[in-house]
Order: C-alpha cells, then sequence, then structure tokens
C-alpha cells in the first residue's frame, strides 16, 4: 500500500499536537519534539508525493487510508525521536508539570484538571518506559493494538501483553494511594 | 480464563474480534470475578483516556510549519525582486485611513455590490480565475434594528446616523441593467471615536525569501446586479436575480435550474427558496487558506485573492459551541444574526460540535449535513465559501465527524418580504439537519435542530458568531474588488472587536493581528497609488 497524498495543512493541524506531545515523551525538550515532528511532516510529504520510498520498516496496514497515514507518522515519529536520543545521548530532561498548558479549558476546570493529570502521570512514572508508550499509544492516541504494534515494531501480542502489565500495574498504584491523596476528582471513578 | 489473562484486558478494551470476544462472553457469564476484572480495566481505562487526551500539546511552531509548507510546495514562493510595502507607521496609517474616510459618504446600511454578469463569466474566467466583486461593510455599531425594514414602520431612521449617498438600486431580474459602476462607501461617523491605534502588535518576521508580487494587473471591472440590499427606510426588498456568483465560481459549478440540491454547487450563488428550499453543504476538510493568508501577511504581502478561502479561514478557527446531550455524537448550534456586509440581509451560522471521546475516534461517519428553509421566512440564500469547489471533485470530501472537532458553515440569507409578521410569530427560519452512520451500526441517524431569528443585534450575539462573521467578511473582502477601499477594512477593523472569545482562544487574538496588518498593507498601496 502506497502512502496516500492528504492534504499536508490538514493534516499537519490534526497531528502535530498529538505527535509533538509524543515525540517530547521520547526526548524530553519541545524543541526537539517539534524538529522530530516537522520532519516527520516533510518525510510524509516526499513520500507521498513519490519522491522518496517508503520506509522499508513500514508494515503494511489494510486498515483505512488516514489510519494507515496516522500510524506512518507516529512511526516516523518514534523513529526520529530515537535517533535523535541516539545522536543527542544524555539524560533527558523530563517535562515539568509547569511547562504543561491546558488545552482548552476555563481557569477553575484547568487547575483541577491539571492537579488530576499530574498526579496521573506521576503514577505512570512508576511504570516501565515501554509500559508507559503503549498507555500512551493507546489511550492518548487512541492507537489499536494492530496500529501499536506497527508503530513499535512489537507483536501485536507483545502489545497486548505490555498493555495488560502496565494497566494491573496502575491498578495496584492506584488501590494503594492514600485516599486523600487521590483527586476528588478520581474518587468516584475508583 | 483467569484475572491475568492479557485476553481480558484486550475484551476490556474492545481489541477482540467477535469470535474471541463471544468465547470471552461465555466464560466472563461463569466467572463474575472476571467479569468484575474487566470493569474495573475499563474503569482505569477510562481514567487514562480522559485524563491523558487532555495533556497539553504544544504544536509545531510557524517556522516549523512553514519549512513544512515549503516542502509541500503550498508557499508558492515565486522567484521575484524584494518588494516590500514599507508601510507607515500605525498611527499615521489610522490618520490617513481617518482623513481618507472623511471624505466620503456617510451612511450606516451596508452596500454590497457583487460580481460579473453570467453572461460576462466565460469571457472573463479565464482571464481572472478569481475575479471579484466590489463589496462594502457596514460595520453594525450597536443593537439598533437595521433589519426588515418596512416603510413606515421604520424605527432605524431615529437613529443619529443617516443615510447620504446612493441608495441601492432595486434590481429586476434583467440581467442587462448594471448597476452605476462607481462604488459607494460607507462609514460610519459613530464608530470614528473609537479607532486608536492598537496596543501593541506581535513581531512580523520577514521570511527570508524572495517574496511573492501580488498580481498587480488591474482587473477589467464587471458588476453585476447581485447588490439587492435594502436600507432602512427604503423600498421593500427587491427580490434578487438567482444563479449568479458573486465569487466567479467556475461556469460548471453553477447550478442547473430544477436539478436536485445537490452538494456544494451553489456555493457563492443565491438560491431560491422556493426553487430549492433544502441546500446541502460539505465538512470542511482544509484550513490550508489560513496558513498562505497568513505566510503572505508574514512576508509583508497581501494575500493574492485566489488564496483566500473563506470557509477555510473560518473552519481553522476552534469555537464554543454547546456539547452533544448524552447518546448523541453531535450537537448543531444555530444562530441567526446580522450580516456584516449587507445590513437587509441575515447570516446564518451552523456550528457543529462532535462529542468529545479519544482524540482520533470517529464519532459519525457517512454524514450528510442538510438545511431546510423556511420559504415563507427566507426568500434565498447562499453558502459561505467553497468557492468553485466540488466536494467530490477534489477527492477531498470529508464525511466523518471525529471526536472533539468543530465546523462551521454560513449562510447569507435575503429575508423574505412578509418576513416580519413570520418572525414575530417567532416560525422557524430553517432546520439543519445531520444525518449519519454511527461508527458500527448500519442504520442512519439524524440529528435535528431549528434556528429562528430573534432579531438580535451585533452585540447580542455570541462571541462565536461575531468572530465566524468577522473572518468571514475579511476573507470575502480580500477577494472581493473593494480590498483596496480602506473604509471597508476600518470598518472591518471593529467588527473584530468585542469577538475574541477570551483567553482560551489566543488564535483569534493573533488572527487580529494578522487582520490589523492586513489594514497596514492596504494603507500603504494606497498611499503608494493604488494597485499598480
Amino acid at each position: 500500500m502506497t502512502l496516500p497524498a492528504l492534504d499536508i495543512v490538514a493534516l499537519m493541524n490534526r497531528y502535530e499536537r498529538p505527535l509533538v506531545r509524543y515525540a517530547q515523551s521520547i526526548v524530553g525538550e519541545l524543541d526537539a519534539a517539534r524538529d522530530v515532528v516537522q520532519e516527520t511532516f516533510i518525510k510524509y510529504v516526499r513520500v507521498s508525493s513519490g519522491q522518496d520510498a517508503t520506509p522499508s520498516a513500514q508494515a503494511a496496514n489494510d486498515s483505512e487510508p488516514s489510519r494507515y497515514v496516522e500510524s506512518w507518522l507516529f512511526t516516523v515519529a518514534r523513529n526520529g525521536s530515537l535517533d535523535h536520543l541516539r545522536k543527542f545521548s544524555r539524560i533527558i530532561p523530563l517535562p515539568l508539570p509547569d511547562d504543561r498548558r491546558s488545552e482548552a479549558a476555563g481557569p477553575d476546570e484547568e487547575l483541577v484538571n491539571r492537579e488530576s493529570a499530574d498526579w496521573l502521570l506521576r503514577l505512570l512514572d512508576e511504570l516501565t518506559p515501554n509500559q508507559r508508550e503503549v498507555i500512551r499509544l493507546k489511550f492518548q492516541n487512541d492507537l489499536s493494538y494492530k496500529e501499536i504494534a506497527d508503530v513499535t515494531g512489537l507483536s501485536t501480542t507483545n502489545v497486548g501483553f505490555l498493555l495488560h502489565v502496565g494497566l494491573k500495574k496502575l491498578r495496584d498504584l492506584l488501590r494503594e494511594a492514600p485516599r486523600d491523596s487521590i483527586p476528588v476528582h478520581y474518587r468516584a471513578a475508583l | 480464563m483467569n484475572a491475568n489473562d492479557p485476553m481480558l484486558t484486550a475484551y476490556a478494551l474492545d481489541e477482540l474480534d467477535p469470535r474471541e470476544r463471544a468465547q470471552i462472553e461465555q466464560l466472563l457469564r461463569e466467572n463474575p470475578q472476571a467479569a468484575d476484572e474487566a470493569d474495573d480495566v475499563r474503569k482505569v481505562a477510562s481514567m487514562l483516556n480522559n485524563t491523558l487526551r487532555l495533556e497539553p500539546a504544544a504544536g509545531l511552531s510557524e517556522e516549523h510549519r512553514e519549512a513544512v509548507l515549503r516542502a509541500a510546495g503550498v508557499l508558492h514562493m515565486k522567484p521575484a525582486p524584494q518588494a516590500v510595502i514599507e508601510g507607515p507607521s500605525w498611527w499615521r496609517s489610522w490618520q490617513f485611513a481617518a482623513t481618507a474616510a472623511a471624505c466620503m459618504v456617510f451612511g450606516f446600511g451596508a452596500y454590497a455590490i457583487f460580481d460579473a454578469l453570467t453572461e460576462s463569466r466565460p469571457k472573463y474566467a479565464s482571464e481572472q480565475p478569481s475575479k471579484p466583486g466590489a463589496m462594502m461593510i457596514g460595520v453594525p455599531t450597536d443593537d439598533a434594528d437595521t433589519r426588515y425594514h418596512q416603510p413606515g414602520t421604520d424605527t432605524a431612521m431615529s437613529h443619529p446616523r443617516e443615510i447620504v449617498g446612493k441608495p441601492a438600486q432595486p434590481y429586476t431580474a434583467s440581467t442587462d441593467q448594471r448597476p452605476p459602476a462607481g462604488k459607494l462607501t460607507v462609514f460610519s461617523p459613530a464608530i470614528d471615536s473609537e479607532l486608536k491605534p492598537p496596543p501593541s502588535l506581535p513581531e512580523f518576521p520577514v521570511v527570508p525569501e524572495p517574496a511573492t508580487v501580488v498580481s498587480t494587473e488591474k482587473s477589467p471591472q464587471i458588476i453585476t446586479p447581485m447588490g439587492v440590499k435594502r436600507f432602512p427606510g427604503q423600498q421593500p426588498l427587491v427580490q434578487p436575480t438567482y444563479g449568479f456568483s458573486r465569487t466567479n465560481a467556475a461556469p460548471a459549478a453553477a447550478p442547473k435550474s430544477g436539478s436536485g440540491s445537490v452538494s456544494i454547487a451553489g456555493a457563492g450563488l443565491f438560491q431560491s427558496t422556493k426553487e430549492r428550499p433544502v441546500s446541502t453543504f460539505p465538512l470542511p476538510t482544509s484550513t490550508a487558506s489560513y496558513a498562505e493568508v497568513t505566510a503572505a501577511l508574514r512576508r509583508k504581502q497581501l494575500p493574492p485573492p485566489e488564496s483566500v478561502r473563506v470557509d477555510e479561514l473560518v473552519n481553522f478557527f476552534t469555537f464554543d459551541y454547546a456539547l452533544p446531550v448524552s447518546g448523541k455524537p453531535a450537537a448543531l448550534d444555530l444562530e441567526v444574526g446580522i450580516c456584516p456586509w449587507d445590513a437587509g440581509h441575515r447570516l446564518l451560522r451552523i456550528g457543529i460540535r462532535a462529542k468529545a471521546g479519544g482524540s482520533s475516534q470517529v464519532m459519525a461517519e457517512d454524514v450528510a449535513m442538510s438545511v431546510e428553509f423556511n420559504p415563507a421566512a427566507v426568500a434565498s440564500y447562499c453558502l459561505i465559501g467553497y468557492e468553485g469547489q466540488t466536494g467530490a471533485a477534489n477527492g477531498r470530501s470529508q464525511t466523518k465527524l471525529i471526536a472533539g472537532g468543530t465546523a462551521t458553515a454560513l449562510y447569507e440569507l435575503i429575508p423574505a418580504v412578509s418576513s416580519e409578521t413570520h418572525l414575530k410569530s417567532s416560525t422557524g427560519l430553517l432546520t439543519v439537519k445531520l444525518n449519519y452512520v454511527a461508527p458500527g451500526s448500519s442504520s442512519r441517524r439524524t440529528i435535528e435542530a431549528s434556528a429562528s431569528d430573534t432579531s438580535a443585534g451585533w452585540l447580542k450575539t455570541s462571541d462565536d458568531f461575531r468572530w465566524a462573521a468577522s473572518v468571514a467578511t475579511f476573507g470575502m473582502l480580500l477577494r472581493s474588488e473593494s480590498a483596496n477601499d480602506l473604509a471597508n477594512w476600518k470598518q472591518l477593523s471593529q467588527l473584530f472587536r468585542n469577538s475574541s472569545g477570551g483567553p482560551r482562544h489566543e488564535e483569534r487574538t493573533r488572527f487580529a493581528a494578522y487582520v490589523e496588518k492586513t489594514i497596514e498593507l492596504v494603507s500603504a498601496r494606497a498611499a503608494s497609488g493604488g494597485r499598480k
């Protein structure tokens, strides 16, 4: 399957944020993540217009074109991020909570969201990097097991196992957390 | 089946094929503990989904985006000598605007003359693909009701502003009756005192690339009797001539009389509700025009008219439309208010908001949007934007609603002459239908909403309405022959006030600066002798 040529602006509008967020979760720095995503889109332009060949590592995906493009973008962004890490191998600064800005919420709502989100993200930090990554791909970006397998190069079974173990660990952490440390927001859900 | 089986997690996350799912469901019936376990997985999944989706995400910087657009050839940079227009300072340009405006005719109502005669179009279409018509903007500065004035029932005449200048020519359906070629300019003195230089402008870096030279040839003037308009106290509305394009849509896009209303064939054309009470419109697929327009402005160039696509500009922005009620994938948010470029017309804003869900989840498939007008209240309508496009023809038709998305469509409405009584009895103006197939289902469903006209003045409309209307006016003005007319731009600048939507809409603040930049460039061009 070749890469369909979609409107690049629409594609950027749709995916720049998810991709930058994902790349940043790997490389740490916003600027580096943006560079990676810029190169991802440029690569998309070249490949979809036939200037470059489709990367051989890309597994063919018979789902609809836009989903295919989505996992293609995540794959390339991931590879770019890992390349970046290899090139600039150094301690990865984790994004500080203060760098995180809520997308669309009023000030009060934003505060509650941010507190809850920070709390949950701290729990996620207890998981292994690959558990965290599949959780992000699954729940932040709505990728299916198959798509996550395409992006990460893992087998579908492996993805299912990582998610299963990651979620189980997370539930244990939630159960162990002192009740008054859990944001009110979440208490009802548990 | 035990609680430690990854299959159980896959089941809870809906990742199994139907056969596996049936197997697991059978096992769960025998094992309530495992069923509880699956529920727990779903709870954590939903918590993660709701939280991670909201995790702040920075996008690309403008520089990064531009690098991609250049690679894609979307930023068309023609090699040409640097032709940067050095505009006067902000304050000077406003002074200039005020002086120029003082020489102009004072008026309050809006006046619009649009576009080419149908017969003329093929002749010019090849020469000037985006030949714009003249356009004048009236700024509705307050809540004075300027609509639907019947002789003898006029209330706006008591308003301190009065209309001097030429009244609109009442046109008949005769196509060879042309309006005077000269332009009428609208200027409202009441807003003059509000004109101040903007407090601070963001930096517009000059892109170190060869600049695009905006087409400089003066286009042949083609004006048609499309401007059907009414001023307070004037004669009742004359029925417009239908089928003229105000934007030079390709002749092929002109609808054939009697054919069913299809897709966006009617974009840019007024359609009679008696002939076609139902209009359909596409979901937006691109916002490319926004990038093109703002990139041109950053290079200190006025964007070429053909790069300005109104629907794409409007849909670049996000709006705070009402969320769907539970169980529905989307909600319709309708509003009818004053039309900024023609005070005798009304503007319908159709907002669509898909339910929040997973970030790329499809909420509805095979979506078809339609509007059914009440001919007793609306004489004719015109879909704003989509000029010369046919959804299917360019392969860009979008029929899915993605979670969390918003979409906006605008229609210009000409009220029926007899509409006043109907409006007062609050008869519905129109009904909008969103017909869709829920993912995984085979039956079609419909979400419906009706709108009536509350005759709200400009400032009584919502921020979202004012913003969408202002952006549309900006785009239409750039495409129009009146793009050089400072007074219009000055009016436009007023429109953009009071519709910023608050701190959640930074992109609006940014765009307002682009509007000011546009005005600066228009001023500079006017000072240097117009388009040449």
